[in-house]
């Protein structure tokens, strides 16, 4: 795929195109796909730099995240009152975070979709109008199921746990194709088995003539007689990466898909998005909470698909149960003590199996704009619902590890060392405030949220900020509510309809 | 000059441009790349703090280790941005002042012996005040990790190429 760095350049540049599509992940490459495939002339502009999977893949696990996740993924929601402050994590690369997925891939819920389309009156985002959509990515970036053999033996333990107290797992989906699950997605794919939009709708927008530029920093939409004229930004071409020579894109129509931690910011800086006040509010992040579980056997759960089963079974309850597993070096951080406690727990990381689970929340978090500094800063306020719902769901994933065998289970809590089946019931958690939870997102979506009213919301049924004609918006930011299930599959989805219906088809 | 190539594709009423695209590259190597400085204070207390982490029943560990994983740590800031740099120089520097306080004593971490700081490191990791030790302590984890000796100890050893049950 062809890319071009902003890095190259030591003076201003300037383009012109028909659409200009700011940020390259989930949410942008499929419309740059679609509309180079109509014949549109399209420049994507993308921040991160242009790594291939090659490359990414032969990376170490801190390289990759030094490199190419943003903020070298230590991007907090500060958590407001009880909740847990919230670490976001994010790519920062050409694909944006699609590289970084583990690959799973869910539909919308359907209840999620009628809610949408029901409640907020949009018609078309209902579960069967929004068929062709998932349909059509699921053929795009080859959506399969991940067979039993791929499970790692942590994710395989806690399923087997799980089924001996009449909870019931499914295969999850994922986006890859000849994965030998050598479980290390988060960091690239050595094998080009992920097929993320950096292999699927990127290389195909360049191959219908679109130009993608990285290390180019959209700072804000130009508007003259108010309709937007482009955008205008830096290069990424000073010393030790800095902002330097000016870019500028005029263009027919903008496409802003920074992802839900940026593209409010972008809007703001623009002026724009802000009728009904709802602009970088209703952030939702799907927090999400590891359970460890130590067996005596060796449990190596770093082998095996990163993600492979889930269970549904607590849906009612707002929270879904995924496998995950982190690199060794995390599963230690998150075990208790320093020095030579520290160094006990150390020694147990092949013996560590670990599932995840994620709750599916109601919008309670902001993104601010903070003077004087690129980055935002995000708050979040778990809900008194979503905040109740944690201990219970933790509880019931230490039983489950308890009815696979494991001896010990560790909780995502500072400092508090490990339950045994015995002291499980004397874990007194009203005494656990929030800001000891360790909680962790991949997930943020919502800010520029969708709605059939420019009093409730930032862009209109098919993507378009309320207050200008041609300025779009297709990532993550623009889903009205929560999903509960992971979003790069509904995400997709949704920008390829807003692509088709600027595409006009 | 060198149109740029959404021009050269399709047409046309071409706006006058102030700078010309270079072609394509094959991808940066990004960990070419110059790396922003880190401070020496940043590192200094890294090291500190790693000294705590990192202690044994047999007591500081390995220095050559330590002298590898503050390297590394220096790589890790100077590429990971403006905000990681600040993030984590907050926590080490707020670790470094209030540890001691946790255990009564006094005024630095790096004035402690390893033992000790771990000690104090562990009494906030216990409180609210947790997530600042965690900061630190999950990315110079992570980066412990992948030196090889810490993953012929803790029988870790890269299996990125392998199967599932293949090592067994
Ligand atoms: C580690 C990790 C694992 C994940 N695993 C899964 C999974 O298994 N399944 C799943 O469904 N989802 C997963 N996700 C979430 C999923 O990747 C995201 O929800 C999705 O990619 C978001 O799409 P987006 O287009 O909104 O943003 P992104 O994909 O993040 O793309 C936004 C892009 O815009 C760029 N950008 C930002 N600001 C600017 C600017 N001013 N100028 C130019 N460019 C800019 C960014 O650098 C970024 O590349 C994961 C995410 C992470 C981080
Ligand atoms: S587990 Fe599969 S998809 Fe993930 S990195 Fe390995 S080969 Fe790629």
């Amino acid at each position: 795929m062809n890319v071009t760095s902003g890095r190259r350049y030591a003076k201003p540049l300037e383009l012109e195109c028909d659409t200009v599509v700011v940020g390259s992940g989930s949410g942008g490459a499929p419309v740059a796909a679609t509309l180079a495939e109509a014949g549109e002339r399209v420049i994507v502009l993308e921040e991160g730099p242009h790594v291939p999977g090659p490359r990414h893949g032969a990376m170490r696990q801190s390289e990759s995240v030094r490199h190419v996740w943003r903020d070298g993924a230590m991007t907090l929601a500060v958590g407001i009152g009880d909740s847990p402050s919230i670490n976001v994590t994010a790519g920062r690369m050409v694909g944006g975070s699609s590289p970084l997925t583990g690959g799973v891939c869910f539909r919308a819920p359907e209840h999620v979709l009628e809610e949408w389309s029901s409640a907020l009156s949009i018609d078309d985002l209902g579960p069967s109008q929004m068929q062709r959509w998932f349909d059509q990515v699921a053929k795009d970036i080859h959506i399969e199921d991940v067979p039993a053999s791929l499970r790692s033996k942590s994710t395989a333990l806690f399923v087997k746990g799980g089924e001996a107290l009449g909870v019931k797992f499914d295969s999850m989906q994922r986006n890859t194709h000849n994965c030998n699950g050598c479980g290390r997605c988060n960091f690239g794919c050595p094998h080009e088995a992920k097929l993320g939009v950096d292999r699927t709708y990127l290389p195909r927008a360049a191959r219908a003539g679109a130009t993608i530029v990285s290390d180019a920093i959209v700072e804000r939409v130009e508007l003259e007689g108010g309709r937007a004229v482009g955008v205008s930004g830096s290069l990424l071409d000073g010393e030790y990466g800095a902002a330097r020579s000016a870019l500028r894109v005029r263009a027919r129509r903008v496409v802003l898909a920074a992802g839900a931690m940026y593209t409010p910011l972008i809007l703001r800086r623009s002026g724009l998005g802000r009728r009904s006040g709802s602009l970088g509010k209703n952030l939702t992040l799907h927090p999400s909470f590891r359970v460890m579980g130590r067996f005596d056997e060796p449990v190596r759960g770093w082998e095996g698909a990163l993600q492979s089963a889930y269970s549904k079974h607590y849906e009612h309850d707002g929270t879904v149960l995924n496998s995950v597993f982190v690199p060794n070096g995390i599963l230690a951080a998150t075990m208790p003590g320093f020095g030579k406690h520290h160094a006990k727990h150390r020694a147990l990381v092949g013996h560590l199996a670990m599932f995840g689970v994620m709750i599916h929340d109601e919008g309670a978090g902001a993104v601010w704009r903070v003077p004087f500094r690129r980055e935002p800063l995000l708050t979040y306020k778990m809900t008194k619902r979503d905040r109740a719902r944690v201990p219970v769901v933790l509880e019931r994933m230490a039983k489950i590890f308890f009815a696979a065998g494991a001896r010990e289970v560790f909780f995502p809590v500072f400092g508090l060392d490990s339950v045994t089946p015995d002291t499980l019931g004397k874990v007194d958690w009203s005494k656990i405030k929030g800001p000891k939870l360790e909680c962790s997102s991949q997930h943020p979506l919502g800010t520029c949220h969708m709605g059939s009213s420019d009093a409730h919301s930032v862009v209109d049924p098919h993507g378009r900020v309320w207050d200008v004609p041609n300025v779009f918006v297709a990532d993550g930011s623009i889903l009205p509510t929560s999903l509960g299930v992971n979003p790069q599959w509904t995400i997709m989805a949704m920008s390829l309809r807003v692509a088709h219906s600027l595409a006009g088809g | 000059m060198h149109l740029p190539i959404a021009q050269e594709k399709h047409d046309s009423s071409a706006l006058p441009l102030a700078g010309a695209l270079a072609p394509p590259e094959p991808g940066d190597a990004v960990h070419e790349r110059p790396r922003h400085p880190v401070s020496p204070g940043t590192l200094a207390r890294a090291r500190v703090f790693a000294e705590g982490l990192f202690s044994t029943e047999d007591g500081a560990p390995d220095p050559a280790r330590i002298e590898w994983l503050v390297r590394e740590l220096e790589d890790f800031l100077g590429r990971a941005g403006g905000n990681a740099r600040l993030v984590l120089g907050a926590c080490l520097f707020a670790c470094n002042i209030l540890a001691p306080l946790f255990i009564r004593r006094m005024p630095t971490l790096a004035d402690l012996d390893p033992e000790s700081r771990a000690l104090a490191l562990e009494r906030v990791e216990q409180t609210a005040f947790g997530p600042i030790a965690l900061g630190p302590k999950a990315i110079l984890c992570m980066i412990w990790f992948e030196h090889p000796d810490t993953q012929r100890e803790t029988h870790t050893e890269v299996s990125c190429l392998r199967s599932p049950g293949d090592s067994q």
